[in-house]
């Protein structure tokens, strides 16, 4: 009876590999899951005392029938990526049976972000999701835990003001006139109110095409025009445009909060911040169109709001940054 | 977010939103719905209807593909707010959004 057994076991198993018969991925885990505890056992107790053997056949049943629990109160907890990674493929949860390897990834993410992440470590990881296939579910999950957060970078809003000349002007004097004249006019500027500037950059343009550019960090920020002009004509007076200027811009580029009263009056403050935040969030928007290379963030539009369908209300466009 | 269809896409391609979803329909003694079946998957979840906040009916577009839908406003166990609607030209019931 037990070689009958064995040769149709056998067979089984050489028409599974070949292929003619299908087997669901969960039914073989279960299968293969079933053979190993009953060998496991029979070797406990052939071999150990009473107590060992108990506290043998606890340790195996939960490996093979409870893992995920482990996992997460015991594997996971101890950071270590690669030791959550092999648990879960030796171990094989029958609910993961599907995703075997992408769930694997997971739980090694999920040590991983317990500690502060290796390069190497995420590496491994990425390497062994290429091998899951089809990203879907646990797939999406794991790559999501692995890439690198976008943060868009909140930029503040340059204030700008620009003068083009009639003719070409060479003269320092004049080019310092206007530069006085620019900063008043970029100082008196309503969104700088309740602000005071940190950095300062000058451009011109020149005949024939050529250009010119200096730069000034204020090392305490201010609002008035001398202390903001100051390094600046010193910078010109020490490397002058190379030819006559056509157009001289100045731009405030950073900024500091001004004094407690000055701020009282800084109406603009909410609406810079605004801006900063749809200037990051534009930002990340084109940062995760260059790594995706597809869109993947859209625009709720309203198509026919007063449509009595409601699925002709509205709908998504991609969203341009 | 909806998942992408793959294709190449322009920033003037729209694609709908709150489509409606099949679902099975329990009707009560008086004929308006008084369970819900959904199923997504393997997985099938029942509700039932504890309020019918609304009704009504439209009949519209009768020049080109006639769309006749009995709606119903409801809120199910759970707190779910849904919009029930029977579709009277094609038959079948449908869950959406409001």
């Amino acid at each position: 009876m037990g070689a009958v057994a064995g040769v149709i076991i056998v067979i089984f198993i050489i028409r599974m590999l070949s292929g003619s018969i299908k087997v669901p991925p969960i039914a073989l885990a279960f299968g293969a899951k079933l053979g190993i505890f009953i060998f496991t056992i029979a070797m406990v107790q052939a071999t150990t005392p009473e107590v060992a053997s108990a506290v043998l056949h606890m340790v195996v049943f939960v490996l093979i029938w409870v893992p995920i629990p482990l996992l997460q109160s015991i594997v996971v907890p101890l950071r270590m990526p690669r030791a959550a990674y092999w648990t879960v493929r030796i171990c094989w949860p029958l609910g993961l049976t599907k995703e075997i390897e992408a769930s694997a990834v997971v739980y090694g993410a999920l040590a991983l972000a317990r500690t502060s992440p290796s390069e190497a470590a995420i590496s491994w990881l990425e390497r062994k999701l290429r091998n899951a296939e089809p990203i879907q579910g646990a797939g999406v999950v794991a790559a999501g835990l692995l890439a690198e957060p976008v943060v868009g970078l909140v930029v503040p809003e340059p204030i700008v003001a620009a003068l083009t000349f009639f003719t070409p002007v060479g003269e320092r004097d004049l080019l310092a006139h206007a530069l006085d004249k620019l900063i008043d006019r970029a100082l008196a500027d309503p969104r700088r109110s309740g602000w005071r500037v940190q950095v300062v950059r000058v451009h011109a343009e020149l005949e024939h095409g050529a250009s010119w550019l200096m730069e000034a960090t204020l090392k305490d920020p201010s609002a008035t025009r001398e202390r903001i002009a100051a390094p600046l004509k010193t910078q010109l007076e020490r490397s002058p445009p190379a030819g006559a200027v056509e157009r001289f811009v100045v731009e405030f580029t950073a900024f500091a909060p001004g004094t407690t009263e000055l701020q009282l009056f800084a109406r603009d403050a909410a609406a810079a911040a605004r801006t900063g935040r749809r200037r990051a969030l534009q930002s990340a928007a084109r940062e995760i169109a260059l790594r995706i290379r597809r869109p993947m963030l859209y625009h709720i539009i309203e198509v026919q709001p007063w449509s009595r369908l409601p699925e002709r209300r509205y709908a998504l466009i991609d969203f341009e940054p | 977010m909806v998942p992408t269809p793959r294709a190449a896409v322009r920033a003037d391609r729209l694609r709908t939103l709150n489509v409606p979803e099949l679902v099975a329909v329990e009707l009560g003694a008086d004929g308006r719905p008084a369970a819900v079946r959904r199923s997504a998957g393997q997985s099938v979840s029942d509700s039932t209807v504890e309020a019918i906040l609304e009704n009504w009916r439209i009949d519209d577009e009768w020049w080109r593909q006639p769309i006749a839908r009995r709606y119903y406003e409801v809120m199910l166990n759970g707190g779910a707010h849904v919009v029930l609607f029977e579709d009277l030209a094609a038959g079948g019931w449908f869950v959406q959004k409001p």
